[in-house]
């Protein structure tokens, strides 16, 4: 008798974190403006020259996510903009990694510059 | 109570027992993570972002390995994968922006190291200049005993150089020997100033009729031209005119007026003559 009512609970208990975790998710609001913030601040960065793919992964996802968002897919709209988020920080990650690799490029030219034109100067007759 | 969670037990594990079969999504995102965890450049440079890729990985391994639907492990398997790509992102650009740091003081060093060497540069040259200047000195020194050893006078049409007439035998227009150590010393001394004209006038003293005396002035300029052409200054220099009587030094009523005024009258003018590769044909 124990034993059953026990059983009956534990069942209880398992449906209502069925209920919780699937049927009624939040509205991701959040994550739609942080994907949307991720997206501006991508675009700031050289991402539009430097990781095209990505940024434009980037916005079709928010878009997807706005569209689900509308149709009241509160699971879909939160996976795109979730996916939207780490595409836009992934474009601005290379794309500022692009940017200090040719700033470093542009020092190493500039410095065998100075040190070709330094020791030219040397042996020129001035 | 112990047998209150038996059939959650057997819930999770029936749930477990039907996602058995790998999601590739998962195994990409893992594989990628390990990739990313040896290499040193990303383990150095972008911990904190290896860390959340590492929560991110472990988050998708524990939706799939609880059961979770195919979509969910997918879409917790993309996050991972790019959180992995983004700590290498990172990492590169943290490593570039260290190398920017480093080579910018290269650059610091090099620009300091070029004024350093233009500084000793800058040094040597006046040091050059000082030996140069020293140099020309003791040349000028050396010039001014030349001329002193000649008798040279400096006069408004240049320096003038009076060779005087116990250089010629009477009435003969070629040099004694003993006149040639003051044409070597000036030639050496023409030498040295290349580019300057040079007049070789001769005079005479009255004795004699005026023609002879001109023509004989001229002869004895004319020698003296030669054997400084002899010893190397070029004939387009000199110029060489005879005076013959009509421009005495002093009286030629006495001997000694008469002495002075037979004579080579040697100037080195102040005009230049263009040199030879300047002139025109």
């Amino acid at each position: 008798m124990r034993s059953a009512f026990a059983l009956v609970g534990s069942l209880m208990l398992l449906s209502a974190v069925g209920t919780v975790g699937c049927s009624t998710p939040r509205k991701p609001a959040q994550e739609v403006a942080k994907a949307d913030l991720a997206i501006a601040s991508a675009n700031k960065s050289g991402a539009p020259t430097d990781a095209p793919l990505e940024l434009q992964l980037a916005r079709e996802k928010a878009e997807k996510a706005k569209s689900a968002l509308q149709s009241n897919d509160f699971k879909l709209a939160r996976r795109f903009a979730e996916q939207a988020q780490v595409d836009a920080q992934l474009a601005e990650a290379k794309a500022e990694s692009e940017s200090a690799r040719a700033s470093a490029a542009e020092l190493e030219h500039t410095i065998d510059v100075l040190r070709d034109e330094a020791e030219r100067g040397i042996g020129s007759p001035r | 109570m112990r047998n209150a969670w038996m059939p959650l037990a057997l819930a999770a594990a029936l749930a477990a027992g039907c996602a058995t079969s790998p999601n590739t999504n998962l195994v990409n995102a893992e594989t990628k993570l390990h990739a990313a965890e040896a290499n040193p450049a990303v383990t150095a440079h972008a911990p904190v972002s290896l860390h959340e890729a590492q929560t991110s990985v472990a988050a998708a391994r524990s939706s799939f390995e609880k059961g979770d639907d195919e979509a969910r492990v997918d879409h917790l398997s993309y996050l991972a994968a790019r959180r992995v790509e983004i700590a290498e992102a990172i990492a590169e650009r943290n490593a570039a922006q260290q190398d920017v740091k480093q080579l910018s003081k290269e650059r610091a060093g090099v620009v300091l190291d070029a004024r350093t060497q233009e500084a000793e540069i800058a040094r040597e040259d006046a040091a050059i200049a000082e030996r140069q200047a020293q140099v020309s000195a003791l040349t000028a020194a050396a010039l001014a005993a030349e001329l002193s050893a000649l008798k040279a006078e400096q006069t408004e049409r240049g320096i003038v150089v009076t060779l005087g007439d116990v250089l010629f035998d009477v009435g003969r227009a070629e040099l004694k020997p003993s006149a040639l150590d003051d044409l070597n010393r000036l030639a050496d001394l023409l030498a040295k100033e290349p580019r300057r004209a040079v007049l070789i006038e001769g005079h005479t003293d009255s004795t004699g009729t005026a023609v002879y005396n001109d023509e004989l002035s001229r002869q004895r300029a004319n020698a003296v031209a030669s054997v400084l052409t002899r010893r190397g200054v070029a004939p387009a220099r000199l110029t060489t005119r005879g005076f013959g009587e009509s421009s005495p030094l002093a009286s030629n009523a006495t001997s000694a007026g008469r002495q002075q005024n037979r004579r080579v009258e040697i100037v080195v003018l102040d005009a230049t003559i263009p040199s030879v590769s300047e002139r025109s044909p």
